[in-house]
């Protein structure tokens, strides 16, 4: 996924190691474990199919009941009692998996997230959704559903990392709709640079769309000297000379890079008490582990985690965040 | 009231307003040039605050550069008295680059002297300094991205003809006036070694 810097290539090369020697004997345990689990996870599944097959014999009952609208109460009843028993096995079937995850993430990402530095996870936190209101980089949302969280330091910078999904819900008189506002990793480095005023980067367009009423008029447009950029990136600040300051033209340069790295023209980020928080989208599920159906000694798991987390922790380098100079 | 006259004043009334339009965005444009430009003033304010107490350590360790020393001091003097406004922009400019051009050789100096280096005044004294003259380069790209805007109205029609009826004209640009001023000053750099 990520990265091609020098660093990132250490880092592979000294993980091939620390996997066979610290993570490999740790993960032994869980293998029986999984397969018990994927067992239950089976029989779940098969309920729910059984279920599913059962709610559809009796929906066709009741909408091919004759005479029409006359429909028997029984069938009635058999559809709504074996709807509730599939939805109660779906559930089943989702818990069993995400229980399992949450296990073995719990037991091994410890020792995984180590090999980073100094790194928390929690399987219950969520990135505080008044920071997410505060940082100004989405549009306005009512649901919030976070997945992963993780904290620590890392290169002496204090920071969180949380995969969020974020959406609007809508009710358009009985009907309601419900679209995505933002679904990717959102991640909070705290700043060495110092600064007071807040500055938003947001891809091209969106800020004067999106995010000036929730604003509000105290935010100026910035033009950058950097034409390029400026195609790419709305910049709005309440400081234009601090808005300078932290976009330098080397940072300018980095974060076209980021978006190049990254693959995402969405890209979007915050300066907001003394911290920085980037935004970055992607659809799929980030840092999974615990598959059910993939063996504990598989390492194409671990590989794909590995490379994640590099591609996040690879902001630090890619924006210089790691001197004050930012260069 | 006939067609030829409302004609007439619906063309007069466009034109007015678009007089008035002309008119308010080149009074926005050179109010923010003012705006960028006392931007400068007070990232300026805050070197020439700074500089008597890096001067003073200097002074006491940097025998070989009493020269330098004393140019930076007095230019410091003369930028300090010289009243910034929109009349004598030009000579500020030029001024500031000088003292800019010397204070960058007076950093350059400092490698020579490991004691000066290591001291602990100077070395806050100068991380202070280096994120000073990082806004003070900030303030100049904001400076010089409004002078653009306002230069750019002032030379293309139909604005610049409006422009010379008022009296609003196109201003210099803070420009780097040699390789070595290119860069702002990092005195990071010389500390960290």
């Amino acid at each position: 996924m990520l990265s091609n810097t020098k660093e990132a290539q250490e880092y592979r090369k000294n993980f091939y190691q620390y996997y066979h020697q610290k993570i490999i004997p740790a993960l032994s345990k869980y293998e029986d474990l999984r397969l018990k689990t994927k067992n239950m996870f089976c029989v779940w599944a098969a309920v729910s199919v059984i279920l599913g097959c059962v709610s559809f014999y009796y929906f066709y009952l009741t909408m091919h009941s004759e005479p029409r609208n006359n429909i028997a109460p029984d069938d009635f009843l058999c559809l709504v009692i074996s709807f509730i028993m599939l939805c109660v096995a779906m559930y089943f079937t989702k818990k069993t998996a995400k229980d399992f995850e949450n296990f073995v993430k719990e037991g091994v990402f410890t020792t995984f997230l180590s090999f980073f530095g100094n790194f928390i996870w929690s399987p219950t936190e969520q990135f505080p959704e008044s920071e997410i209101v505060d940082s100004a980089l989405f549009d306005s949302f009512n649901i919030y559903n976070s997945d992963d969280y993780f904290e620590g330091q890392f290169k002496g910078l204090n920071f969180v990392i949380s995969e969020i999904d974020l959406k609007m819900r809508t009710h358009d008189g009985k009907r309601s709709h419900t679209h995505g506002v933002f679904k990717g990793v959102l991640i909070k480095f705290s700043m060495l640079k110092p600064f007071s005023g807040r500055t938003l980067i947001t891809s091209n367009n969106k800020y004067f769309g999106f995010f000036q009423d929730l604003i509000g008029s105290s935010m100026q447009k910035v033009e950058l000297e950097d034409v390029e950029f400026n195609k790419m990136f709305d910049v709005v600040s309440d400081d234009q000379v601090e808005a300078r300051y932290l976009l330098t033209p080397s940072f300018i340069e980095k974060y076209k890079n980021l978006r190049e790295v990254y693959k995402a023209n969405d890209i979007r980020a915050s300066f907001l008490d003394k911290n920085i928080i980037v935004a970055i989208p992607c659809n799929r599920d980030m840092f999974k582990l615990g598959d059910l159906f993939k063996s504990m000694s598989d390492a194409e798991q671990f590989k794909e985690l590995f490379e994640e987390f590099l591609a996040v922790l690879s902001v630090v380098e890619l924006l210089g965040l790691d001197s004050k100079t930012m260069l | 009231m006939n067609n030829t006259d409302l004609i007439f004043l619906i063309i007069v009334g466009g034109l007015s307003i678009l007089l008035y339009v002309v008119y308010v965005g080149l009074i926005l444009k050179k109010n923010k040039v003012k705006e960028a430009f006392a931007s400068i003033d007070v990232q300026l304010k805050k070197r020439y605050d700074l500089m008597p107490n890096i001067l003073m350590i200097a002074n006491k360790f940097m025998e070989h550069e009493r020269g330098l020393i004393e140019d930076v001091t007095k230019l410091r003097t003369q930028a300090v008295n010289m009243k910034s406004d929109f009349s004598n922009m030009e000579e500020k400019i030029k001024l500031e680059n000088e003292l800019q051009t010397k204070l960058g050789q007076l950093m350059v100096s400092v490698e020579n002297y490991p004691q000066l280096k290591s001291n602990e005044t100077m070395v806050q004294a100068m991380q202070t300094f280096a994120e000073t003259e990082e806004h003070i380069a900030a303030a100049r790209r904001f400076y010089n991205a409004a002078v653009l805007d306002l230069n750019n109205a002032v030379e293309i029609f139909p604005s610049s003809f409006f422009a010379s009826m008022i009296g609003v004209s196109s201003l210099p640009f803070f420009e780097v006036e040699n390789e070595q001023q290119r860069e702002a000053i990092n005195a990071n750099d010389y500390f960290s070694k």
